[in-house]
C-alpha cells in the first residue's frame, strides 16, 4: 500500500515484562490503558461524591444524570422489582464508556477495539446469566429454548434455531462493540493520512486541504457519538438478556 | 494478482452498505410516520429508534471492517 498501514495502531506491546513459569503476566499497553481508565472512573466518581454540598457542580450533575438515565433504562427493560441489577449495568456502562473515550485521545490505544476483551466480557455475561437462570428455575429453564404454543412437529427445528440464537447472542454482543471501535479508529487513521498526503503535494493543495480537515473534525464528533452510543446499546442489550433469563415466558 | 483480488474483494464487501442505508432509512421513516400519528410518544419512540439505528448500523460496520481487513490486513 502507498501509505502507512492503519492496522499497525492495534499492535500490543509490552510495557513491563513479567514472566512467571506458569503464565505471562506482563503489563501490555492494553492492560496499561485499562488501568488508566479504571483510575479515571474511580476518580470521577469519588470527586463527584466527596463534596457534601447541596447544589452539585458540573461533575456531580454529570454522574447523577448518567445514574438517572441508566436507572430509567433498567426500570424499563428489566422491571421495577429487579433493580438489583442496576450496579452491574452501571459498572458496565462506565467501563465501556471511559475505555472508548480514553482510546479517542490521539496516539492513544483503545482496548475495546480488540475482540479479545469484548468477546470475553460478553461470553462471561451470557454464561453468568445462564447460571442465574438455572439456579432460579432448575431444569425448567430449558423452556427458554421453546416458545409457548408451538405445534409438535416444529419442536426439534425450533429448539435447534433457538439454541443457535441463544449462543449467537454472546458473539454478536462482543463483535458489535469491537467492530465499531476498530472501524472508527481505522477510518480516522485512513482519512488523516490521506490529508497529510494532499498537504505535501504543493501549496495550492495545502490550502485546499482545509476541506478534508473540516471533514475530519466532523468525523471525530461522530466517533464520540459512536463511543457513547455503543456503551448505551451494550447496556440495553444486556438488560434485555437479563430480562430473558430471569423472567420465563 | 493477489493484491488485485484483494482490491476487488474490498470493493465487493462495501456493496452491502446499500442494504444498511435502506435499513437506516426504514428506521427513521417509521419514526416520522409514527410521530406524525401520535406526537406525544416522542421521547420513548426516539430512544427505540436510536437503538434500532445502532443495531442496523453495526451490520453495515461489519461489512466496512471486512473491507478494511481486505485492504490492509
Amino acid at each position: 500500500m502507498c501509505f502507512y498501514n492503519p492496522l499497525e495502531q492495534f499492535s500490543i506491546n509490552d510495557y513491563l515484562l513479567i514472566n512467571t513459569p506458569f503464565y505471562n503476566i506482563s503489563i501490555t499497553n492494553s492492560g496499561f490503558y485499562i488501568i488508566i481508565s479504571a483510575i479515571l472512573m474511580y476518580g470521577i466518581l469519588i470527586i463527584s461524591i466527596k463534596k457534601n454540598n447541596i447544589i452539585g457542580d458540573r461533575i456531580s450533575i454529570l454522574t447523577e444524570s448518567i445514574y438517572k438515565s441508566i436507572l430509567a433504562l433498567v426500570r424499563a427493560n428489566i422491571g421495577k422489582e429487579n433493580e438489583i441489577y442496576l450496579s452491574l449495568i452501571l459498572t458496565l456502562f462506565y467501563f465501556i464508556l471511559i475505555i472508548n473515550f480514553v482510546g479517542l485521545v490521539p496516539y492513544g490505544f483503545s482496548p475495546t477495539a480488540h475482540f479479545a476483551l469484548t468477546l470475553s466480557l460478553s461470553i462471561m455475561l451470557i454464561i453468568g446469566l445462564t447460571i442465574i437462570g438455572f439456579e432460579k428455575y432448575k431444569l425448567s429453564y430449558f423452556s427458554v429454548l421453546l416458545p409457548s404454543g408451538t405445534p409438535l412437529g416444529l419442536v426439534p427445528l425450533l429448539v435447534a434455531i433457538e439454541l443457535l440464537s441463544y449462543i449467537a447472542r454472546a458473539f454478536s454482543l462482543g463483535i458489535r462493540l469491537g467492530a465499531n471501535i476498530k472501524k472508527s479508529h481505522i477510518l480516522l487513521n485512513v482519512i488523516s493520512s490521506l490529508t497529510l498526503q494532499i498537504i505535501s503535494i504543493n501549496i495550492i493543495f495545502a490550502i485546499l486541504s482545509i476541506i478534508p480537515i473540516v471533514f475530519l473534525v466532523l468525523l471525530m464528533g461522530l466517533e464520540i457519538a459512536v463511543a457513547i452510543l455503543q456503551a448505551y446499546v451494550w447496556c440495553v442489550l444486556t438488560s434485555i438478556y437479563i430480562k430473558d433469563s430471569i423472567v420465563l415466558h | 494478482m493477489l493484491a488485485c483480488a484483494k482490491l476487488i474483494a474490498a470493493g465487493l464487501a462495501v456493496l452491502s452498505l446499500g442494504g444498511t442505508s435502506m435499513g437506516i432509512g426504514n428506521v427513521f421513516s417509521s419514526l416520522l410516520n409514527s410521530l406524525s400519528r401520535n406526537p406525544s410518544l416522542k421521547g420513548q419512540l426516539f430512544s427505540y429508534a436510536i437503538l434500532g439505528f445502532a443495531l442496523v448500523e453495526a451490520m453495515g460496520l461489519f461489512a466496512l471492517m471486512m473491507s478494511f481487513l481486505f485492504l490492509y490486513g
